[in-house]
């Protein structure tokens, strides 16, 4: 694989096709009572349309945070974040809620479900947002809880599910307006290893046959094999690991 | 666009219905009292303005005279100089099966011009009405309402005296403003009041300048032309101070009706923190949420408000009789066939309660806007931010109360500081109560643990972990209850110092007075002989008379009291201002001076040094002021001045009271038989009373007063009791995951429903506790700033043991039902049922 794709320092920006998303020596700290803990130092990075990537590196090593950078809930303290070629770090707090809106599917490790919304109002909901009428709404609803093996779970509400078919549903919801980036942060980890490995599974077929782009946290190696590349945050830095 | 979102906002109120229902509750009882006041407000006025108004016809000015009224000659002299657009009026009060009316006697040919719903009109009747003595008309409404039918004879009392008339007439009429009149001739009038060849005063109907210049040409002195509009609205202004502290007593209410809206909206955001924090992840933005939480908050209001409405609208028919009553027993009287329910009074209940509940849906829906998606994610973080706020709230809660108390003393004679005083204050003090709460929490989280085990150290850290909450729900419940420990100060405050006051006041052992109320152009007097023959009797020992009337000046209506006291200088004034008692009364002997009530001397601004014009019999006079002394039984103020005086500019030989001192060694019952054996040799009737009696009745006067201002303290109470549950059920329903982990940690259902009781209960006595301070607070600007600029009666601030005893106990129980609910339902219900609920 290209070594480009990963510096710690000073990239030069090759003529690749577009990325979808780059960073640019992004760092991001905490301020805690009086000291100051940096979680982020100078990452560099860019995540090609289609690919998946798995974001691996012990609790605490700002997996999350990265992820939560990418999607525009946090902002960085140095660096550029571009997705699509355009800065989401000095966007307005409107434009990036606008930009997660419409570009942006999450998958939690838990769930995160609206509990007073039914399955099928779960999914819709990104829809709805995204201003889609209501019937193609209820047609891609019915597709998507077909795809992901829930069609007749429709009107349960979340705690009357498990937790693998809740995270079936977390699935088809962040599928459901087919952003163009899907995130998931530990998606398997609150999971048994069966039901773990069939959503992980699930999750794969549909990015693929969709052609979305996924950047995937987890402590998972078998989950990580999946991914095209893997990346491991080390005090701060970005490395890359043996890929599949 | 939000249909999903607004769904799932909706469906959360659903499985918590408690906190919706509250929250409603809130809204609808603030607006429900203040609409009750307003209806009882504006009907009395507006029952007022209407028998005026009826009464006043087309009269453009009236002929007044003193105490003593006109002479019938002027009339003559007047028809005969060609004023003939002019009617003579005599009037007073009566009283039929108990209820209060005012009998007009009128010129039934002389009417015509004047008034249409009257006597106008020329049929057999008007003949029977002139030509029979003892002949009325009522008007048809009130006939049905006293069950009387025409050529009915029934029973009017005059004082005491009750005199049989014939009813000769029903005019029918709807015309509400005539409610409270009967009518008869002026010649019956006469009769009836013993009056004859006297008159009240003369309506006029006058259009150019020459005309009135002649008038006041031919005019005797004491004889005053004012335009009649003119005297009704002082008439009204009369009774406005009392109005005014209503409205502030029910927007006390509707105060602490906002707080628990604020408190109630702000426990939803807070609850559903997570789910909204759900939504921004999802890309909903800010201005959403925002937008949902103030629609949701639109919706709550209104329901509330309409809900409130519905109530303000019954509970406004039982006030309205209460403040009529009151209105009657101290101003005028009034009679109210109909409450103004009109279009203003519900927009105005719908206008306050929904933006009532805007403003305080403001923070709220800020605080919503503000969850960051990551809210979502995590669930720390607030409590860690609200904590570190917390030390902050003490230095702005004490700005805030620094201010409040600078307002508080702000110059001038409006309201509207004081109230905005009043707000600051509680705001201020509301900032210092979940630090309060904190610092308590931890204090007693050793000695709990000590007493109570692992539940009790539990349940004082719960306050501490959870103060976003729970300082919330304690400083909700601290100003509910401090409204009404407030508002219960000042009423005592207010019936200890006229309770006082009468103890000082009244020092003679016995009281003759003529019956009758004065106020209208009849003013009961005495028969002449009596107070020699009085002060002839063995057992009396000093004796002084009173001749007590109202006094129309061009500036309003005051009471003009003339004393002719028994010694140099008697007892029975609290002087405010002034030298000593017994040089004012050298003074008040011997020179044109006058002493004045404190309400005169807030009202006019003025004091000792400064003089007064007054209206007399021999045309305007100044009078210097040589004291101010206190006095709670006129509200529109009082001139006191010696009979010498009031004999010297005043034809009104009357006197209406005698206040005698027995001799040493005569026990009250003799005096009190000999003077009833005087009595029955009288042609007319008159009151004896000793002091005890007259404390009692004016007690009972005053506590009628109140009785409006006691209602509005109970429905505060209510509206405190609904916060108090509200706001600590939230806490405690919020809590169910936390709790399931309790048990499912092994804690038994005992355990777990003590320790929620016991946590319940504490933020009660901690709110009871704080509640206290606040309450006396209250009292002070209600006392100080709003009773005084309202009456211009200074009060003692009393400390009546009960009232702070109330509100602990009002906040404990409270605390104590609020919490045995959520703990009743924690200890039954399966931990897993809330570990579930994500
Ligand atoms: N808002 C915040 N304030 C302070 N510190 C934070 C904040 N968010 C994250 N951190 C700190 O930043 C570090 C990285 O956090 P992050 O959640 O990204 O870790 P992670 O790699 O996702 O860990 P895990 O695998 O346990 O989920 C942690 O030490 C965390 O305490
Ligand atoms: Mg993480």
């Amino acid at each position: 694989m290209d070594n480009r794709q990963i510096q710690n320092t000073d990239p030069q920006i090759p003529a690749h096709p577009p990325a979808l998303v780059q960073l640019e020596a992004v760092s991001k700290r905490f301020r805690e009572g009086g000291t100051e803990r940096v979680v982020l130092d100078r990452v560099t990075a860019r995540i090609n349309p289609g690919e998946i990537v798995a974001l691996v590196g012990r609790s605490g090593s700002g997996k999350s945070t990265l992820l939560n950078l990418i999607c525009g809930i946090e902002a960085p303290d140095a660096g550029r974040i571009l997705v699509e070629g355009r800065r989401l770090d000095t966007l307005n707090e409107r434009s990036r809620t606008l930009y997660r809106r419409r570009g942006v599917g999450f998958i939690y490790q838990f769930f995160n479900l609206i509990p007073t919304l039914t399955v099928a109002e779960n999914v819709a909901l990104p829809l709805e947002l995204n201003g889609v009428p209501a019937r193609e709404r209820r047609r891609r609803v019915a597709a998507r809880l077909a795809a992901v093996g829930l069609a007749d779970r429709a009107d349960a509400f979340p705690d009357r599910l498990s937790g693998g078919e809740q995270q079936r549903v977390a699935v088809a919801r962040a599928l459901a307006h087919e952003p163009p980036l899907l995130l998931a942060d530990e998606p398997t980890g609150n999971l048994d290893a069966e039901t773990g490995a069939q959503v992980m599974a699930l999750l794969q077929r549909l990015v693929r046959h969709q052609g979305r782009t996924l950047v995937l946290v987890t402590h998972s190696p078998e989950v990580a094999v999946m991914a095209d590349h893997v990346w491991e945050l080390v005090d701060g830095r970005l490395q890359a690991r043996g890929e599949a | 666009m939000t249909g999903l979102p607004a769904r799932a906002l909706v469906r959360d109120h659903r499985r918590h219905p408690w906190n919706l229902v509250f929250a409603v509750l809130g809204v609808a009882l603030g607006v429900a009292i203040v609409v009750a006041v307003e209806i009882a407000n504006s009907s009395a006025s507006r029952a007022f303005e209407l028998s005026m108004e009826t009464i006043t016809g087309r009269t453009t000015h009236q002929l007044i005279g003193g105490p003593g009224g006109l002479d019938e000659g002027l009339y003559t002299r007047l028809r005969r100089e060609g004023f003939r657009d002019s009617a003579p009026v005599v009037e007073g009060h009566v009283r039929i099966q108990g209820e209060t009316f005012t009998l007009l006697g009128l010129e039934p040919f002389a009417e015509r011009p004047f008034r249409d719903h009257a006597v106008g009109g020329r049929d057999g009747r008007i003949n029977r009405l002139i030509t029979e003595p003892g002949t009325v008309m009522l008007a048809a409404p009130t006939a049905a309402r006293l069950g009387l039918a025409e050529d009915e004879t029934f029973f009017l009392t005059v004082g005491t005296t009750p005199h049989a008339v014939t009813l000769v007439g029903i005019v029918s009429t709807d015309e509400p403003g005539l409610g409270g009149y009967v009518l008869a001739d002026i010649a019956t009038a006469q009769d009836l009041f013993r009056r004859h060849g006297r008159l009240d005063r003369i309506d006029l109907i006058l259009t150019d300048e020459r005309q009135m210049a002649r008038l006041r040409e031919m005019l005797p002195p004491g004889v005053r032309l004012e335009a009649a509009e003119a005297r009704t609205r002082a008439t009204a202004e009369l009774s406005r101070a009392f109005h005014v502290n209503l409205l502030a007593m029910s927007l006390l209410a509707l105060l602490v009706g906002a707080f628990l809206i604020y408190n109630t909206l702000t426990f939803a955001v807070l609850r559903r923190r997570h789910l909204l924090g759900n939504l921004r992840m999802q890309g909903m933005t800010r201005a959403s949420v925002f937008g949902l939480i103030i629609a949701e908050a639109a919706l709550l209001g209104l329901v509330g408000s309409l809900l409130g409405l519905a109530a303000g609208v019954v509970i406004g028919q039982g006030l309205v009789q209460l403040v009529t009553r009151t209105v009657t027993d101290l101003y005028f009287v009034v009679t109210v066939t109909q409450l103004a329910l009109g279009p203003a009074v519900i927009l105005k209940g719908l206008l306050l309660g929904l933006g009532v509940t805007l403003i305080a849906a403001l923070g709220p829906a800020w605080e919503a806007a503000g969850v960051s998606p990551r809210e979502a994610l995590r669930r720390s973080g607030l409590e860690h931010r609200v904590r570190r706020v917390l030390p902050w709230l003490v230095p702005a809660g004490g700005l805030l109360m620094l201010a409040g108390f600078m307002l508080v003393d702000w110059p001038g004679q409006g309201l509207l500081p004081g109230f905005f005083a009043l707000f600051l204050l509680i705001l201020g003090y509301a900032c210092l109560i979940p630090p309060l709460v904190w610092l308590m929490a931890r204090l007693l989280s050793g000695p709990l643990g000590l007493g109570f085990g692992v539940p009790g150290r539990l349940a004082a850290r719960g306050i501490g972990a959870g103060i976003s909450r729970s300082g919330l729900a304690a400083t909700a419940l601290a100003i509910a209850v401090s409204a009404t420990v407030g508002v219960g100060i000042m009423v005592d405050s207010f019936r200890s110092s006229v309770g006082l006051w009468l103890g000082q006041t009244l020092q003679s052992d016995l009281y003759v007075s003529a019956p009758g109320r004065s106020g209208l152009g009849v003013n009961p007097v005495l028969p002449d002989d009596l107070p020699a023959r009085v002060a002839s009797l063995p057992s009396v020992a000093e004796l002084s008379t009173a001749r007590r009337v109202p006094l129309y000046t061009p500036r309003g209506p005051l009471e003009l009291m003339a004393i002719d006291p028994s010694v140099q200088t008697p007892d029975g004034y609290v002087y405010l201002e002034g030298a000593s008692p017994a040089r004012i009364w050298q003074r008040l002997a011997a020179e044109e001076v006058i002493l004045i009530s404190e309400p005169l001397a807030w009202r006019k601004g003025i004091g000792v040094g400064d003089s007064l014009a007054l209206p007399t019999d021999r045309g305007e006079r100044t009078f210097e002021v040589v004291g101010v002394v206190q006095d709670y039984s006129a509200a529109q103020g009082m001139v006191t001045l010696h009979r010498t005086l009031y004999d010297r500019y005043w034809d009104d030989p009357g006197v209406a009271a005698l206040r005698l001192s027995l001799a040493p060694g005569v026990s009250l019952e003799s005096g009190l038989s000999q003077l009833r054996a005087l009595a029955v040799t009288l042609d007319e009737p008159v009151l004896i009373t000793a002091a005890g009696e007259i404390h009692a009745q004016s007690m009972a006067i005053f506590d009628r007063t109140f009785a409006v201002t006691h209602v509005l303290r109970l429905l505060t109470v209510g509206v405190a009791f609904i916060g108090i549950l509200s706001a600590l059920m939230a806490l405690q329903l919020e809590r169910a995951r936390e709790h399931a982990v309790l048990r499912a940690t092994g804690m038994t259902p005992w355990q777990l429903g003590g320790m929620v009781t016991l946590q319940s209960l504490l933020l009660g006595l901690a709110a009871g506790l704080a509640a206290i301070p606040l309450g006396i607070l209250m009292s002070d600007v209600l006392i100080q700033v709003i009773n005084q600029r309202s009456f211009g009666w200074s009060m003692i601030r009393t400390l009546p043991p009960a009232v702070p005893g109330e509100g602990l106990l009002l906040a404990l129980t409270a605390s104590l039902l609020a919490g045995a609910y959520p703990g009743y339902r924690m200890a039954r219900v399966r931990p897993a049922e809330h570990l579930r609920e994500a």
